[in-house]
């Protein structure tokens, strides 16, 4: 052991050990270790990737926010409001003294049921079905608690569950739909409703513009640290979620909101069943207020009825009486075949020949008187002159029967205008002539028409005899990009031969409103006012009936030239029913605070001079800056520009 | 030409030149620069890493630490490299007691500081001492200097016991603590000492065969529960091992996340300081960078650059059997063969801890895992390397 030799051998040996180490640490160890790493970083890449991507990437759906409603300038009628939605997971009160306090505390916060919630708070098992169609029990870990919680309440009770130490109530951040301006064209903006946590647009604006009111959905991925926090730097994916797009409408809210005022006050006083105004400017087809009465808030519909809530202008049709007349009557001037110094015989208020009778006696009449004291035995001569052909074509060239295309839901109706190329009355065609429809439709009986085809008719007798549509939207502008969409007003084709009839018509029209008139009470200091009174009786059993009315008025100021166009309707007023008495002061009212609002310049300013002259300067001053005034009715080649419309800063 | 005239000057004595030349590259040859180019290749990796998996809590408090390691240990490695190995060999029976103690020391309790449960450090109020990475070298140190004694023979059953005993008792010490990882590394360690030593092929097998039958057995003892050895938690750790889905959000967790985390990292990895399960902190900052910071490097620089990191360990595998292929007496051998078990087993259990093919142990990687106990350790064993490769013999 000891000799060198033995010493040398073991020294070889000892190489020959370490050699064959060597060589099974290299070549079996390492070489395995790499082999792995191939075999996981190489081979398994894509599938360990996914894995570990599936653990730190979070998916979260977003959804933008809801486009807003604005009126033509700017103000703000419906947008979206922060809110919580609080919901609690029953397990995490941990007992029951806890589930108890927690139900009183918030029923009494959040004006809600205790007992409701404490059912709720306690329910922590519930049943489901399991694959193999068994019921099983599982944990129940969400009871709703409510929605559209305020943002200070909510925080309120965030430092209450802190300071009690209670973690089972979560709050979730949405938002919820506002109108600041409450009942402000409630009807027509419409509200929108949940279900199932989607924002349901219910009626109105809301709901005809959905597709574009309405934001996408999309999807954001991003990675997150093991304690949920998205990182900065990670990879994000971000499936856009688009913002709605935001609705410039046509209304102006200050107009607005004096025909509300105005119209509530008219609800007030006459009770009808309901009540509409609709002020519309007659050369681009803006309408500039609508309103309906009865009306509702839309940021608090606890216990509104159907009647309230429900849009109506569109949809309802009525008989719109004497107001057809200057409509129809306009036909006949314009192809010559009357002229408003056109003698007619007026039969001492009776016709025998066609049933017809008028509400005050009178003998012959010129056209314009016909118009002036609402005949109606002297409009149906007219329109026997004309022929149903004739008559018919004028009214449909109003667009009766044809919608205006109001972007609203429900889809607005069509009207009645009855089509006179049969005349055999048949109950399946309610819409064909009998033989005394000659001599009733010109006065507005058995036509319905919706409150809309009415103001777009006088539209086209104020402007000239253009026809247009009827706009509600001025605007869409998108919410991020500010990309802005106009609707450039289409000009329609003229419905007169002649160019002076729409003037012609408007001056007979003018009387009405002065001495002798069925509207004196319509009438404008100031202005001349070309309006048309309407009493129609509403069919009731298939009857007309002698206590239910409708009564309405609807003009243009001023008359000479007009810039709005407004019509008031009330539906069954109570305690008087002709149109010139109920609704004639409304759109006296009305009318007044919309010529100071537009700075309209008075056509008859000598009527004005008992009073202050500053007040007069000022506003001819105004004029000046803002619009010239148009000399004729044939003004469709100088239309009204929009921002002409809107007010003079300062006011 | 003028600006070498300086160096002219002094070419005039050229023999002298020549000399120091020399002396110079005789210099430089005392050093085994492959180890040098590997252990610099592994720290700068490691430094990187540490400074990584820092990212993760916005602290680099770990990088600075382990700079201040990194260069004590370059100190003593170099100071070492310097040595006489007879030095070494004296030194090591003082040395090996020294660590004796202070690993019954630190099991005291009130003096060894409890972590996770095991009372494995001293705290020396400026750092926190590991005796266990200690004991690696006393141990081998030890081993090497008693069997390269002139008496002892490693076929003599006397001897072989005196070795086991040398091994069993800070083996024992360790497991009690328990750091059972630690303990592990000695086995291999001393297997590789005394295979080498020219234990009789006779032997290895009686006792390979004996080795299966008992492993065998104590699986199967383990298995049936019949008097079960392992601690609960080893038992869970085994188990956890070959199915890391059995305990996913816990033991498992930090397999698995390995697993993907050098699974995601593909053929280049996803970028330094990039690695979103390290830096999103699905593998635990407690362990990543140290216990799992391979699959950090995995996961940031890829198959290629994990393939770099074992290239660098065969490099350092490679100088440390040329050392030992060249050392002037056994003791050298041992050593070096020890060394080199030390590395082998650190680097294949930690590697294979992140790619799943090796149970949770704990061992960190050598030079680039945070921590500088061993740190300090592995470069005090180098430094060793460096003086026994200076001192070798020269053909």
């Amino acid at each position: 052991m000891s000799n060198p030799m033995n010493k040398d051998k073991q020294r070889h040996n000892m190489r020959g050990r370490m050699s064959s180490i060597a060589f099974l640490i290299l070549t079996l160890g390492f070489g395995y270790v790499i082999f792995c790493f191939h075999n996981l970083q190489i081979k398994r890449h894509d599938e360990l990737l996914i894995k570990a991507k599936r653990n730190y990437t979070s998916k979260k759906t977003v959804r933008g926010q809801r486009g807003s409603i604005y009126d033509r300038n700017g103000s703000l009628l419906a947008s979206n409001q922060p809110c919580y939605t609080l919901f609690a997971d029953p397990i995490n009160f941990g007992n029951d003294e806890n589930r108890e306090k927690t139900a009183t505390y918030l029923a009494q916060k959040l004006n809600l049921n205790r007992d409701f919630l404490l059912k709720k708070f306690k329910k922590i098992s519930r049943m489901v079905k399991s694959k193999d169609n068994k019921m099983i029990k599982i944990e129940n870990r969400y009871a709703s608690i409510a929605r559209e919680v305020n943002f200070e309440v909510g925080d309120e009770i965030k430092q209450w569950c802190v300071e009690n130490n209670i973690g089972a109530i979560t709050f979730s951040e949405q938002t919820k739909r506002y109108y600041p301006k409450n009942g402000l064209l409630a009807n027509v903006i419409g509200f929108t409703s949940y279900n199932k946590g989607e924002e349901i647009p219910v009626i109105g604006i809301e709901r005809a513009l959905e597709e574009l009111i309405s934001a996408t959905e999309g999807t954001f991925t991003f990675e997150r640290s093991v304690d949920n926090v998205p990182l900065a730097y990670g990879n994000k994916k971000l499936n856009m979620a688009i913002d709605g797009i935001d609705v410039y409408l046509t209304v102006d809210e200050a107009i607005q909101s004096f025909v509300e005022e105005e119209l509530q006050a008219l609800a007030d006083k006459w009770r009808p069943k309901t009540a509409y105004a609709i002020l519309a400017d007659p050369y681009t087809g803006d309408i500039l207020a609508i309103a309906q009465r009865p009306s509702f808030n839309p940021n608090d519909r606890r216990g509104i009825s159907d009647e309230q809530w429900t849009l109506r202008i569109a949809t309802d049709i009525y008989e719109p009486g004497s107001t057809m007349k200057p409509l129809s009557i306009s036909g006949a001037i314009d192809r010559g075949l009357v002229s408003p110094n056109t003698v007619f015989d007026c039969e001492n208020g009776y016709w025998r020949d066609y049933k017809l009778r008028d509400s005050s006696v009178h003998g012959p009449m010129t056209v314009q008187q016909i118009v002036q004291k609402s005949s109606n035995i002297g409009t149906a001569k007219i329109a026997i002159i004309m022929g149903k052909n004739l008559l018919y074509k004028t009214l449909w060239d109003y667009g009766f029967g044809q919608r205006t295309g109001l972007p609203l839901k429900p889809t607005e109706s069509r009207g009645i205008l009855p089509n006179p190329r049969r005349d055999k009355y048949s109950p399946k065609h309610p819409q064909e002539w009998w033989s005394i429809s000659i001599t009733r439709i010109p006065m507005g009986q058995g036509v319905a028409v919706t409150p809309v085809q009415m103001v777009r008719a006088f539209c086209i007798l104020a402007n000239g005899g253009w026809q247009l549509k009827l706009n509600l939207v001025s605007q869409l502008k998108q919410h991020d990009n500010k990309k802005t969409l106009r609707f450039p007003v289409k000009r329609g084709k003229n419905i007169f031969q002649r160019k002076n009839t729409a003037k012609i018509v408007r001056q007979m029209m003018a009387t009405v409103t002065e001495a002798g008139g069925t509207a004196r009470k319509a009438r404008l200091k100031g202005y001349t006012v070309a309006g048309k009174t309407g009493t129609s009786q509403k069919v009731i059993n298939g009857r007309y009936s002698n206590s239910k009315y409708i009564a309405s008025f609807i003009g243009m100021v001023p008359a000479t030239n007009p810039r709005f166009v407004l019509l008031v309707v009330a539906d069954e007023p109570q305690g008087a029913y002709y149109g010139g008495t109920v609704a004639g002061p409304t759109f006296r009212k009305i009318s007044e605070r919309v010529v100071k609002y537009l700075n309209i310049a008075p056509d008859r300013p000598e009527e004005l001079e008992d009073e202050d002259k500053a007040v007069r300067l000022r506003t001819q001053g105004d004029d000046i800056r803002s619009i010239s005034p148009r000399t004729n009715s044939h003004s469709r080649r100088r239309r009204l520009p929009r921002s002409s419309i809107t007010p003079p800063p300062m006011r | 030409m003028r600006i070498n005239l300086h160096n002219s000057n002094h070419s005039l004595n050229s023999k002298n030149e020549n000399s120091k030349l020399s002396a110079v590259i005789h210099f430089l040859s005392r050093f085994e620069w492959i180890q040098i180019f590997a252990i610099i290749s592994l720290a700068t990796i490691g430094l990187i890493f540490i400074y990584s998996t820092g990212l993760q809590r916005d602290s680099d408090a770990e990088f600075k630490k382990q700079i201040i390691w990194l260069s004590l240990g370059f100190i003593t490695f170099i100071s070492l490299s310097f040595f006489e190995v007879k030095l070494f060999k004296y030194g090591s029976l003082p040395f090996y007691l020294f660590v004796l103690s202070l690993l019954i020391i630190v099991l005291i309790p009130g003096i060894g500081l409890k972590i996770y449960g095991a009372r494995r450090w001293l705290d020396l109020k400026i750092m926190r001492l590991q005796p266990s990475e200690l004991a690696k070298i006393s141990t081998l140190l030890m081993l090497s200097w008693v069997m390269s004694l002139e008496w002892f023979n490693i076929n003599k059953f006397k001897c072989l016991m005196i070795a086991g005993a040398i091994v069993g008792l800070p083996f024992s010490l360790i497991v009690i603590e328990p750091d059972l990882g630690s303990s592990l590394v000695l086995i291999p360690v001393a297997i590789f000492v005394i295979f080498v030593a020219g234990y009789r092929w006779r032997n290895i097998i009686i006792i390979s065969i004996l080795g299966i039958i008992l492993s065998l057995g104590g699986i199967i003892n383990e298995v049936y529960q019949i008097k079960p050895l392992l601690k609960g938690y080893q038992r869970e750790r085994v188990a956890v091992f070959l199915n890391p889905e059995r305990d996913k959000l816990g033991r498992g967790w930090n397999q698995m996340q390995a697993k993907n985390a050098m699974g995601s990292g593909g053929l280049t990895g996803k970028g330094v300081g990039k690695g979103t399960i390290n830096t999103l902190g699905y593998l635990p900052k407690t362990v990543s960078n140290n216990d799992f910071i391979f699959s950090v490097i995995g996961e940031e620089l890829g198959f290629l650059g994990s393939a770099y990191l074992v290239f660098m360990y065969i490099l350092l595998i490679i100088s440390t059997i040329r050392i030992a292929l060249c050392a002037s007496e056994p003791f050298g051998v041992y050593f070096a063969i020890g060394v080199l078990g030390i590395i082998l087993i650190h680097s294949f259990v930690n590697m294979g801890m992140s790619i799943g093919i090796c149970p949770v142990t704990g061992l960190p990687l050598p030079l680039v895992s945070y921590g500088g106990s061993f740190m300090l350790s592995s470069m005090i064993m180098f430094g060793m390397l460096q003086s026994i490769y200076a001192h070798r013999k020269r053909d």
